[in-house]
């Protein structure tokens, strides 16, 4: 687990050396203070659509973030010849994979974790405030989602050059978000061949509806009980780990030859 | 080996930073360019008048969403019962509620921001200058909201219509009168004359300025108004029995002003009622 840590600061270093990261941070403020200039009529403490629009651009940045940070871990290893010198010391294929985890997963947490102190700030800023619970919860949950986005972005990383692996983690994480809270409602019309394609997809895809505490947030429906936090967190943490035994299982016989990378 | 950073995220932030840039200057541009009549069109109509249409209506759904406190009016009809469904519903609720007193605010900068996409979209207007009046309880705001209208939309009698029974619970009846003068002579607008929704309003119109002429002592034209009225819709007996009593010279029970101010009568109930709640019947 030394060893993964260990992986894990590079890639901190990497992410700190390039300037993704404050882009969408001056991104997402640009946006927050686009909101602040907006003049509903002098009406104050009318902070729901700031919230909304905060954490709706919170979740699309970190969307994107994570997914494009953690499919490019492997595959820059591979195309800069760095993976040789770092395989020939004593890291297992597993070490490697969830160093490169752990180490996104971080960088891209640390990042929510702004973009939600911002949103917060610009709210407070605007006479609104949050029920702090309720933004802890929304933001460990939004966390755990992130963490299974990563491992996506990683497993898929382990067979595919880095574009392709964006390709198909924006498709499925895509679908996951906009199809899969629907596919029950689709179930209750559909039979047949059909209908038992749509239920594997429903148990198969991942549910991101279940981290999204959003409307809890925004609309003031208080916390949620902590049984159901922790059920989507375990969830969560099941889905994290079944995607990083995939990207160990696509990596662990995976040959490199220096001819074909250089 | 390249040592150039990698810029894989550059195009993704250049499409969405390009987009916020025009959604913005789009908005500073539709505010500050010279009116348009619906009729008359214009470029921007012309180049975004189809996309700006369906922005407006996505925001005018938002402050719908935000009425029912997040729940969409299309919200899930889950047919499964399984632990993926049972937890979805603890972490995202989806009872049927209203947002009430201050917090119906929360809907106006959604309708703001449907307005200034789409400034011919009136029930965004409309439904805006409701809720200032009856949720915010702000009539001088309503009352600039439905101007702006007004002024985006001069050939609309339905926004002539609601200022002028703003008119009338604020009391300004000589106002009144002038405004529901200039939306009957607007009136049909762009809606077809014999369209059943566009002859009520047209009633409306008539019954309004009758009950004013009446207060106003101009019988002969109440009269007027009451017979115009009774032309499209016959069957309102009681207008008909109304304006018999004023042609006999004589003085109807009730008085035209009480009558008058239960018929503009709002609250923030009715505008819930009449307003967003038509999206649950239609999903009833």
């Amino acid at each position: 687990m030394k060893r993964a840590w260990t992986l894990a600061t590079i890639v901190w270093l990497e992410m700190i050396r390039r300037k993704d990261i404050y882009v969408l941070f001056i991104m997402l403020a640009a946006l927050l203070v686009a909101m602040i200039a907006l003049d509903v009529f002098g009406l104050g403490q009318v902070t729901g659509y700031v919230k909304d629009i905060g954490l709706l651009a919170a979740w699309l940045l970190g969307w994107i973030l994570a997914i494009n940070t953690s499919i490019r871990q492997l595959p820059q290893e591979e195309t800069r010849g760095t993976i040789f010198p770092l395989l020939a010391k004593p890291v297992t294929r597993w070490e490697l994979i969830v160093g490169k985890w752990l180490g996104v997963w971080v960088v891209v947490m640390t990042a929510m974790l702004l973009f939600y102190l911002t949103t917060w700030g610009v709210v407070a800023l605007k006479g609104g405030a949050f029920n702090p619970l309720t933004l802890i919860q929304a933001f460990v949950l939004h966390a755990v989602a992130l963490a299974v986005l990563v491992a996506i972005g990683i497993a898929l990383s382990t067979r595919l050059n880095a574009d392709a692996a964006a390709a198909m983690a924006y498709v499925l994480t895509g679908a996951a978000f906009a199809i899969v809270p629907h596919i029950s409602m689709l179930l209750a019309v559909t039979t047949g061949l059909r209908g038992a394609l749509l239920n594997a997809l429903y148990y198969l895809l991942p549910h991101f509806e279940l981290f999204d505490l959003r409307r809890r947030l925004v609309h003031d429906w208080g916390a949620a009980e902590g049984l159901a936090v922790g059920g989507a967190t375990l969830y969560g943490a099941l889905l994290t780990l079944g995607f990083l035994l995939l990207a160990w299982i696509g990596y662990r016989r995976k040959r490199f030859s220096r001819g074909e990378i250089l | 080996m390249n040592t150039r950073p990698d810029l894989d995220l550059w195009p993704w932030l250049t499409v969405i930073a390009t987009f916020a840039g025009a959604f913005t200057l789009g908005c500073f541009l539709i505010a500050a360019a010279p009116i348009e009549t619906p009729e008359g069109g214009g470029v921007t109509d012309l180049l975004f008048g189809s996309s700006r249409q369906a922005l407006s209506a996505d925001l005018y759904e938002e402050a719908d969403t935000f009425f029912h406190r997040g729940v969409p009016h299309h919200a899930r009809h889950v047919a499964m019962d399984t632990w993926i469904e049972r937890l979805h519903d603890v972490i995202s609720p989806e009872e049927h509620r209203h947002a009430e007193g201050q917090a119906s605010a929360e809907i106006i900068p959604w309708l703001k921001l449907a307005t200034e996409a789409d400034p011919h979209n009136i029930d965004a207007w409309l439904v805006s200058a409701y809720w200032l009046e009856t949720g915010l309880d702000r009539a001088d705001l309503a009352e600039q909201t439905l101007r702006e209208a007004q002024r985006h939309n001069p050939g609309d009698y339905c926004v002539l219509l609601d200022r002028a029974r703003l008119c009338i619970r604020t009391g300004r009846f000589e106002t009144a009168g002038n405004v529901l003068d200039a939306a009957l002579s607007r009136w049909p607008g762009g809606l077809d004359p014999n369209d059943r929704q566009s002859l009520l309003d047209k009633a409306e119109l008539l019954c309004d300025r009758g009950f004013l002429d009446e207060m106003a002592g101009h019988t002969n034209a109440a009269v007027t108004a009451f017979k115009n009225m009774l032309a499209i819709f016959p069957e309102r007996t009681y207008i008909e029995k109304r304006m018999h009593v004023l042609e006999a010279g004589g003085q109807p029970a009730e008085s035209a002003r009480a009558l008058l101010e239960q018929r503009v009568k709002r609250s923030a109930h009715d505008a819930g009622a009449e307003e967003f709640e038509e999206h649950d019947q239609h999903d009833k």
